[in-house]
């Protein structure tokens, strides 16, 4: 799962509190890609950064930035980071949490597949 | 890779002291546009069992032998050579070897290549891994895979059954004879006069000329072969050039006795088979081989020659050649035929004349066979079963408050996908054009999520987009991923999506809908894949139509059988220790599996989204045989 998917994902078991899902990692690896500089810039305003960046944050990458920098279609170091962990970082095993207190859902990743399919109780 | 160069440089393509990363560039460029995929994407740095080797020629026999002889030395393999196509697709037992292969291969700048000999020039012939299946080679893919054996009801393939001194003998003596030159092809009528149109004989007008004498001994070994049946005094050669071929048909009833043959001489081919429920097969006959004719496939069966140049025999390209076929057949001195396949016997109530489209009686044989009730695209759709009946009207009586998956769904979808997804990703490797286009269609940069992927057929049809694919099958996902660890996906329940709202520039969701068993469940569906659509953002949606090419479905809520081959199915299944509530086919040696699908009438789409607000219908057409909407949400 890359963490693109993350931003999208929230917990359909609960209605309120329900997003963002709270990422726990047994493992990932780092997966190379091509960097294309518009399809990042393109995608920039489709996410919510303040999420991304959090949990890029919470995973030990301490430096990235709070906010989108100024300038931002010139800042090649963002950029890069930003692809490094949009398009490159996938976590193949770990699980994903429901934030609501009363929810907490766990939701498993196997091989880079988040299951988020509800049992037949919970639907 | 720009295909300009490939073009400028193709003069220079046989020079060998051409760069071999100019080499690698022409490679790259022919891949990419005949396999309408990035090359990064056909190819792989692990070893697997199967390679592609690009050998820089046209494809054809020589290009053929010179691949093959050089791989066979690394252990039993399949090749697919592509006419026209400088690349073959190789694919080995195992990744041994193949690792076998490219270990023994010289490196240039990570190019793994060997000097191979073509008709006695040299050429750099480049080899890569692959994870694919199978390659689109021009549309090889599309060419029905021929077996060397296959198992139709009184059809017999013998081998061998004339020897190559015998059939060289023949063969001079056949050609100095007088031949009839028909539209498209040359034959040869002996014993009676040959009535085409009708494609019969006259029995009442022997012709002058009698089966050969230097054909006495075939004639009479055949007449051996089919004893008691009186003894062979017909035969018609017929010569099939490369590109060749005959349509369907079944030989006709009266005059010609049950049993005949049809010998290959001088080179093989394949020969089509479809019987009159529909089921198809193609049977590879080898030259000196004989085709014995019996029972229901001489009588219900129509056997064919597609007019091809090249046939696919068990995974491998087989070029044909100059065949010649002779067929033996004993003509009765009545015009009556005692068999039991009334439907197709013209002295048993067939006219060939008002009955070729329409068949009364065909129509009547299978309604008592009781297994058919319905047929579609010639696959056929059996009768309901009392439980399937009973669960469909239940879940259709309850009022659902929540919509949620019932049991037609967990039963015949959701279940039924894991088990034959191997199976069904192999089927499903072609992308259709239309939806291609509509990816391509959309902005670069566009955030667009693929509802129900399957096994990731699209998710690769447009690299400036990022898409995001989902689906109800955990094993259909794992096959996405097999394709690509670049996918990225994620299993949910389309009936309530873990995905936040108005996100995705674009959602598509092919041949899912007709999976669920209810309007309600239906309309959920489309509810959330207008939900998690931005606003003016484009929702593409294909349903299976009621309206099929050929045929029409007799009903809208269908069961379709899949035959799950024994290979992909589980040992205890096959061995029938757990209770299992799907039939197996000892025959064909598949288990049979039924998937739900409501089929959707013309209109019938529109319709459900008039009851829907939030969105404009902006296109709407038929394809594929599916029903296309394409909305844009307000």
């Amino acid at each position: 799962m890359r963490l693109l998917v993350h931003n999208l994902l929230m917990c359909n078991k609960c209605d309120k509190n329900n997003y963002p899902l709270k990422i726990e990692v047994n493992k990932s690896v780092i997966m190379e890609l091509e960097f294309k500089k518009d399809a990042i810039l393109k995608l920039i305003p489709k996410l919510d950064f303040e999420v991304l960046s959090n949990t890029v944050r919470e995973l030990g990458f301490k430096q990235f930035p709070k906010q989108i920098p100024p300038n931002v279609d010139q800042d090649l170091v963002f950029l890069k980071d930003l692809h490094r962990v949009l398009f490159e970082t996938h976590i193949m095993d770990g699980q994903l949490t429901c934030p609501n207190p009363s929810c907490k859902r766990n939701y498993p990743i196997t091989n880079g597949i988040p299951n988020m399919i509800l049992t037949e109780d919970e639907q | 890779m720009d295909l300009d160069i490939a073009i400028e440089t193709k003069e220079k393509v046989r020079n060998p002291t051409i760069k071999l990363n100019k080499k690698l560039a022409i490679a790259i460029a022919a891949l990419t546009k005949s396999e309408k995929k990035p090359f990064d994407q056909l190819v792989t740095q692990e070893p697997t069992n199967k390679l592609i080797a690009v050998h820089f020629g046209v494809g054809d026999q020589d290009d053929y032998d010179t691949i093959c002889n050089y791989v066979k030395q690394f252990g039993q393999n399949k090749i697919m050579i592509y006419p026209v196509r400088n690349y073959a697709f190789i694919e080995f037992q195992n990744i041994q070897q193949s690792l076998q292969l490219t270990q023994s291969l010289q490196i240039f700048e990570n190019i793994k290549f060997a000097n191979l000999k073509y008709q006695n020039k040299e050429r750099a012939t480049m080899f890569f891994y692959t994870k694919e299946q199978e390659l689109i080679g021009g549309g090889m893919c599309d060419i029905p895979n021929a077996m060397r054996q296959v198992n139709i009801p009184g059809l017999y393939l013998i081998h061998d059954f004339i020897t190559p001194e015998y059939e060289k003998y023949i063969l001079d003596l056949i050609d100095k004879q007088e031949w009839s030159k028909l539209k498209q092809r040359r034959v040869q009528h002996y014993g009676y006069e040959f009535i085409y149109g009708d494609n019969t004989v006259n029995i009442n007008q022997p012709a002058d000329k009698h089966i050969p004498a230097f054909l006495e001994d075939v004639r009479a070994k055949v007449s051996d072969l089919i004893k008691p049946q009186p003894e062979i005094n017909q035969l018609t050669v017929n010569e099939y050039l490369p590109g060749m071929g005959i349509p369907p048909h079944f030989d006709v009833h009266p005059p010609f006795h049950e049993k005949f043959v049809s010998i290959s001489l001088l080179s093989g081919l394949v020969m089509s088979f479809k019987s009159f429920k529909g089921e198809e097969y193609h049977l590879y006959l080898p030259p000196r081989s004989c085709a014995l004719f019996t029972g229901e496939v001489r009588y219900a069966w129509f056997h064919s020659i597609a007019a091809r140049k090249i046939d696919k025999v068990e995974g491998e390209t087989h070029f044909r050649s100059k065949r010649l076929s002779l067929t033996f057949r004993t003509i009765r001195n009545d015009l009556k035929c005692d068999c039991e396949y009334q439907f197709f016997c013209e002295s048993q109530g067939y006219n060939p004349l008002t009955m070729k489209n329409k068949n009364p009686l065909l129509q009547e044989y299978l309604a008592k066979l009781n297994q058919i009730g319905i047929i579609q695209d010639n696959k056929v759709v059996p009768n309901k079963t009392q439980e399937e009946i009973q669960l469909l009207e239940e879940q259709q009586q309850q009022l659902l408050q929540i919509p949620k998956a019932t049991e037609v769904e967990k039963k015949y979808v959701y279940e039924i996908y894991d088990k034959i997804a191997p199976h069904f990703s192999s089927t499903r490797y072609k992308p259709w054009p239309k939806i291609e286009q509509f990816l391509k269609s959309l902005e670069p940069g566009s955030l667009v999520a693929d509802v129900g992927c399957g096994n990731g057929k699209y998710l690769g049809s447009n690299p400036d987009i990022e898409i995001v694919g989902t689906d109800r099958s955990e094993n259909l996902l794992k096959i996405c991923k097999e394709k690509s660890d670049a996918y990225q996906v994620f299993s949910a329940d389309s009936l309530r999506l873990p995905l936040k709202s108005e996100m995705f520039d674009a959602v598509i969701s092919i041949a899912v809908i007709h999976h669920f068993s209810n309007k309600i469940l239906r309309q959920q569906a489309i509810k959330e894949l207008l939900r998690i659509c931005k606003s003016k953002g484009l929702v593409l949606i294909y349903v299976w139509a009621m309206e099929q090419e050929e045929k029409t479905f007799n009903e809208q809520d269908v069961f379709v059988p899949w035959n799950l081959q024994f290979k992909y199915e589980d040992e205890k299944v096959i061995n029938q220790e757990v209770q299992q509530q799907f039939k197996i086919d000892d025959q064909k040696k598949t288990v049979v599996y039924k998937r739900y699908y409501h089929v959707f009438k013309q209109g019938e789409i529109e319709e459900l989204l008039s009851e829907m607000p939030g969105f404009k219908i902006v296109n709407n057409y038929y394809d594929h045989a599916n029903w296309v909407v394409v909305l844009q949400k307000d």
